[in-house]
């Protein structure tokens, strides 16, 4: 049975609705991410959760009981906010303190806690400092050991990490996770950043537009996404449009379901010259059951797809494509480089260590798995200028 | 010559422009400074003169005989101790008018925030008078046949009359901190509204707080219109009695009353240092 179940949740703020028919069962001792872009309304259902806000429409159960109208003071729940939301008059000891004391505990009991919190979130000994006094990470820390001290039945984090510095980021999700898993305390962490709900939870819930657009394991979430915006919102996701083709269980690659024309004789010079006279007739994909001629999106990762110096040999049962790189983008521990293949452009990032054998304006193969390659249903996409002008030839008219 | 503007010349021309900025500088300096003596001269001046004039009770002699008398007048201390008692009566019933309300507009009313300046700056705009005839016609046969109904008129009077400067200073102390996320964060811990208004929002409150109560305090220590009908014996109306009946003591009387006002104003000046001087300072390298 869930510990907290959302049922048809529903926010209204005037004509605006925020969240639409929400629902979500969240397993007791489960670190749950709800990811999305701002204005998706995973921070309007943390509120509910917590009471600050009240549902237009639903309920919210929490161990059985309906506490859709219960107070936010009593529904037993710790917060930690963006902007860690200390009490500016009280030391850190006093703040982790303040929630014992309204538990009416008495005055050993609420230090022996309070020494005990500041240990947990790495704090000993930095109990007198008032929140001036600490960094923006240290005070995160006090924040989430008074949300804990409560002992309580939910944990909620409402993008904790997002006024910290990447490196302090990086160090305080681990320890949030770590504590969560020591305490096995039920949590629900509000991120727009991806990286941070795939590396620490246990399920990550994508919303858009009020919605739940997927939720899985960070690792179906990744690989497996169902809809559009999942596969373009997590990670980068090269989206190849065409049309199922039943038959030979491949997508048809284009805008269009023509008969490829005869390829011409001369070598492409230019970008518009290779974009018109070469493309990819047909990909290789995942098995998947759809009817002839459904509109879908090839879907393949960056790091899945591997370019090599023309000439190169594609393994067997790979898809192998001839593109023109038409930029490279250095992002760090990779590069990323953008390359037109026919109608379509797909990114593929490489280890910074192959950045010097690639560049604009040249010529390249790349080949990717076919199980690598999800496919997705869709609606049909809109035409564009390429794509019209744009004819289909086979592969091999590269010669 | 041509030689001194020439492009040949550039240490030249810049030395002359460098020389043209320090004289404007140096005459808006003298101006600044003529401005702010002819200022201070024009409201010292008058001080000064009253002093002299409290100084000469005594015939040909300078002294503090004019103090003495008032400091020795046992209606001084009644009408100070009364007015103070008003005082301190209405600021404690303006911070618990104020504070909640203007908390209560700042998290879930805000659009009603240009009405309460508005219904806060009524005091300025309608005289007093017209507030105390208001409350005597109002209260005519219910309060004001009671012993105390007239001093509780008076302190209505005054929280009125407090509305701008409390509000404002309140309302400024508010804005410096995050009172929605404090609320919140204190409702998750399990505090009820009561709680968080007196163990969170007050505390944070501490300099505004003041502000508005030394502010309060000058103008009932003051005020004349409210308590001069009302037959109560504040100190205003001490005052106007004293200048209606002797010479020297209404100057002695007028700059006790100055030394009040800012006497409280700069006590809201020192805690104000005080409170900033108390709070912890970032320390130089936080772990």
């Amino acid at each position: 049975m869930s510990y907290l179940q959302l049922s048809h949740l529903f926010k209204a703020y005037g004509s605006v609705m925020a969240v639409q028919d929400v629902n979500l069962d969240i397993e007791a001792g489960t670190f749950i991410s709800l990811l999305g872009p701002s204005g998706c309304g995973k921070t309007t259902i943390l509120r509910m959760i917590a009471g600050f806000e009240t549902p237009t429409g639903g309920s919210i159960q929490l161990a059985g009981d309906d506490i859709t109208r219960l107070p936010a003071n009593r529904r037993d729940m710790g917060m930690v906010f963006q902007s860690y939301s200390l009490f500016p008059h009280m030391t850190a000891a006093q703040n982790i303190a303040f929630g014992l004391r309204l538990k009416r505990l008495g005055k050993l009991q609420q230090r022996d806690r309070v020494v005990e919190m500041l240990e947990l979130v790495g704090l000993a000994g930095m109990g007198d400092r008032y929140p001036q006094q600490l960094s923006g990470g240290q005070q995160q820390r006090v924040a989430l050991a008074r949300a804990l001290a409560i002992a309580p039945r939910v944990l909620l984090l409402d993008e904790p990490l997002s006024a910290l510095d990447a490196k302090v980021r990086l160090q305080l999700r681990n320890e949030i996770r770590r504590i969560q898993q020591q305490l096995k305390i039920t949590t629900l962490f509000v991120t727009h950043d991806q990286e941070e709900a795939l590396s620490i939870s246990d399920r990550v819930i994508v919303m858009a537009q009020g919605r739940i657009d997927q939720q899985g394991t960070p690792e179906e979430i990744y690989l497996t996404p169902n809809t559009a915006f999942t596969a373009s919102f997590i990670g980068a996701m090269n989206q190849i449009p065409g049309f199922w083709d039943a038959q030979s269980h491949r997508i048809r690659v284009g805008s269009s379901a023509t008969q490829p024309p005869q390829p011409p004789a001369h070598r492409p010079h230019t970008a518009q010259d290779y974009s018109q006279d070469y493309s990819q007739d047909y990909i290789q994909t995942q098995a998947v059951d759809l009817p002839e001629g459904t509109p879908v999106l090839g879907l393949v990762r960056p790091e899945s797809i591997t370019v090599v110096l023309m000439d190169g040999a594609v393994p067997p049962h790979n898809n192998g494509l001839s593109g023109l790189v038409t930029s490279r983008s250095f992002l760090g521990a990779v590069v990323r480089l953008t390359i037109l293949v026919g109608e379509f452009y797909l990114n593929v990032d490489l280890p910074t260590a192959q950045m010097e054998y690639y560049h604009s304006g040249q010529l390249v193969q790349l080949w990717f798995p076919a199980d690598q390659c999800r496919v997705l249903a869709i609606a049909p996409p809109p035409l564009t200028p390429l794509t019209q002008s744009t004819p289909l030839y086979q592969e091999d008219s590269l010669g | 010559m041509e030689q001194n503007s020439s492009p040949k010349n550039p240490l030249k021309t810049a030395q002359k422009k460098s020389l043209k900025n320090s004289q404007e500088t140096d005459r808006k300096k003298f101006w600044s400074w003529v401005w702010l003596l002819g200022g201070t001269a024009y409201f010292t001046i008058p001080l000064i003169a009253s002093f002299d004039f409290s100084l000469r009770a005594e015939k040909n002699v300078l002294g503090f005989k004019a103090y003495a008398s008032v400091f020795q007048d046992p209606n001084f201390w009644g009408s100070f101790t009364f007015s103070l008692g008003a005082a301190i009566a209405t600021i404690f019933l303006s911070w618990l008018l104020i504070v909640p309300t203007t908390y209560w507009v700042q998290l879930r009313l805000p659009k009603l925030r240009p009405w309460m300046e508005l219904v806060t700056l009524l005091p300025f705009v309608i005289p007093a008078v017209v507030l105390v005839f208001g409350l005597i016609r109002t209260y005519s046969t219910t309060l004001l046949n009671t012993r105390q109904g007239g001093w509780v008129l008076l302190t209505a009077g005054y929280v009125v009359l407090s509305f701008p400067y409390m509000y404002r200073a309140i309302d400024t102390g508010m804005r410096a901190i995050d009172v929605r996320t404090l609320t919140e964060a204190a409702q998750s811990l399990g505090a009820s509204w009561p709680l968080i208004v007196v163990r969170v929002i007050f505390p944070n409150l501490k300099v505004a707080l003041l502000n508005g109560a030394f502010l309060t305090f000058a103008i009932v220590m003051g005020e004349f219109t409210i308590a001069s009908l009302l037959a109560q014996p504040a100190f205003g109306p001490y005052m106007t009695l004293l200048s209606s009946s002797k010479v020297y003591e209404p100057a002695a009387i007028a700059l006790i009353s100055f030394a009040l006002t800012w006497g409280a104003i700069g006590i809201v000046q020192v805690l104000g240092d005080q409170v900033q001087r108390g709070k912890p300072k970032p320390l130089a390298d936080p772990r």
